[in-house]
């Protein structure tokens, strides 16, 4: 299982209008990313608050994933996280 | 004094000696040519622009000359310089004057990092512009040069010049580029207006450029302030309509189309996202020029300052 924490906590400029999508900008890579709803709200729990599994981060966000109880909200937001480890803004380390 | 003040064949030996310093503010070009035409194009489509005396400060010195050799008899051809080095291959000479606008464009695009560049179309009505940044192919140029036949004022249809101190955008009310059908399109909307024969053959097909209006040069000086992002798409017989575009994709679309967003780094993403900050950002879906420049006309009615 692996423990997801946040880049850099003061690496990352981030925009959002919508209070859904988001833009954020790493000052050390020099990268723009769009973020899709679910990828901002994780990184953003993830700058906050102290590493956390997937499925903490599920628990976390339980109250505002409608289909919280099923596999593919846990598929998701391990998803989201992958993409986001990809881009530079997340890290994963073994539990 | 302007080009269309200086009697041709001056305007030629300065063009021929690198004597004729073009105003394009916020910027200076020098230009030097042997082709001859070009002095023709240069005044048909600069003819309200100021020139500065020869010898002059200038941002960008530029020519276009012809290559020697055998070849220049039969098939005669034209490189770009700037600051004397050849940059870009040589092209038939026909093509010198779509070179020296591509060639501007470079320049600017290549070395004014005092701003945000990006590869927008800029007009302004009543004090608030429209940005309208999309790749080729989008009809871009043809609603900017249509809208700018119906009283918007034109600040570039190429390059918006965005201040990130000020958040006010410049132009250069350079001539429009148009290409292929949309020469016949601005043609039957606007059969007054004035462009340059039309330039076949080229990377980009059939290319023309379109005189700014005298209106639009007169202000080139005065910088705008965004109001609306519109995203254009042109599409056969479709009805003209806009609809709301989100902010942050909107601002992805600024940013891919920025020239030099990556090389200032954060305050490029603050600078970006205080001009989102300030506009409504839409789509605009058009099939012709006429209800284009009647939703326009209605876009501009609607959102007061």
């Amino acid at each position: 299982m692996n423990i997801w924490s946040c880049a850099g906590r003061e690496r990352f400029l981030v925009r959002s209008w919508s209070g859904e999508e988001g833009v954020v900008y790493d000052k050390l890579s020099g990268d723009t990313h769009l973020l899709e709803p679910l990828a901002l709200e994780l990184l953003q729990r993830l700058g906050t608050g102290a590493p956390r599994s997937a499925r903490a981060l599920l628990d976390d966000l339980g109250n505002l994933l409608e289909d919280a109880g099923s596999g593919s909200a846990l598929a998701a937001i391990e998803q989201g996280l992958e993409s986001m480890r990809r881009a530079g803004l997340v890290v994963a380390s073994a539990a | 004094m302007k080009v269309a003040q200086l009697p041709r064949d001056e305007l030629a030996r300065r063009l021929r000696r690198g004597e004729l310093l073009l105003e394009l503010p916020p910027f200076v070009a020098r230009l030097r040519s042997d082709v001859a035409s070009l002095a023709r194009d240069i005044a048909d489509m600069y003819g309200e622009f100021a020139v500065s005396s020869p010898e002059a400060f200038a941002d960008f010195s530029v020519e276009v000359s012809r290559e020697p050799g055998l070849r220049r008899w039969y098939k005669p051809q034209a490189r770009f310089y700037y600051d004397d080095q050849p940059s870009f291959a040589p092209l038939p000479a026909e093509q010198a004057f779509p070179m020296i606008e591509w060639g501007l464009n470079w320049c600017v695009a290549a070395h004014a990092h005092q701003y945000l560049t990006i590869h927008a179309a800029v007009i302004e009505r009543g004090g608030r512009a429209a940005v309208m940044p999309a790749p080729p192919g989008s009809g871009k140029s043809t609603l900017c040069a249509g809208l700018i036949q119906r009283g918007w004022r034109l600040l570039s249809d190429e390059l918006a010049l965005l201040d990130m101190d000020t958040g006010l955008i410049h132009g250069m009310a350079r001539p429009v580029s148009l290409k292929n059908a949309s020469i016949a399109a601005i043609r039957d909307f606007a059969p007054e207006a004035v462009m340059t024969p039309p330039v076949p053959d080229t990377v980009k097909g059939t290319v023309a450029l379109l005189q700014p209006p005298g209106a639009s040069v007169r202000r080139v000086r005065e910088p705008a302030r965004a109001a609306w992002i519109v995203l254009p798409s042109y599409e056969r017989g479709a009805p003209p309509v806009f609809s709301p575009h989100g902010k942050e994709r909107a601002f992805m679309t600024l940013a891919e189309q920025s020239f030099n967003y990556d090389m200032h780094g954060a305050r490029g993403f603050e600078a970006t996202g205080r001009l989102v900050d300030q506009c409504d950002c839409l789509r605009f879906n058009y099939g012709g020029l006429d209800d284009a420049a009647a939703a326009f006309e209605r876009l501009a009615a609607a959102s007061p300052p």
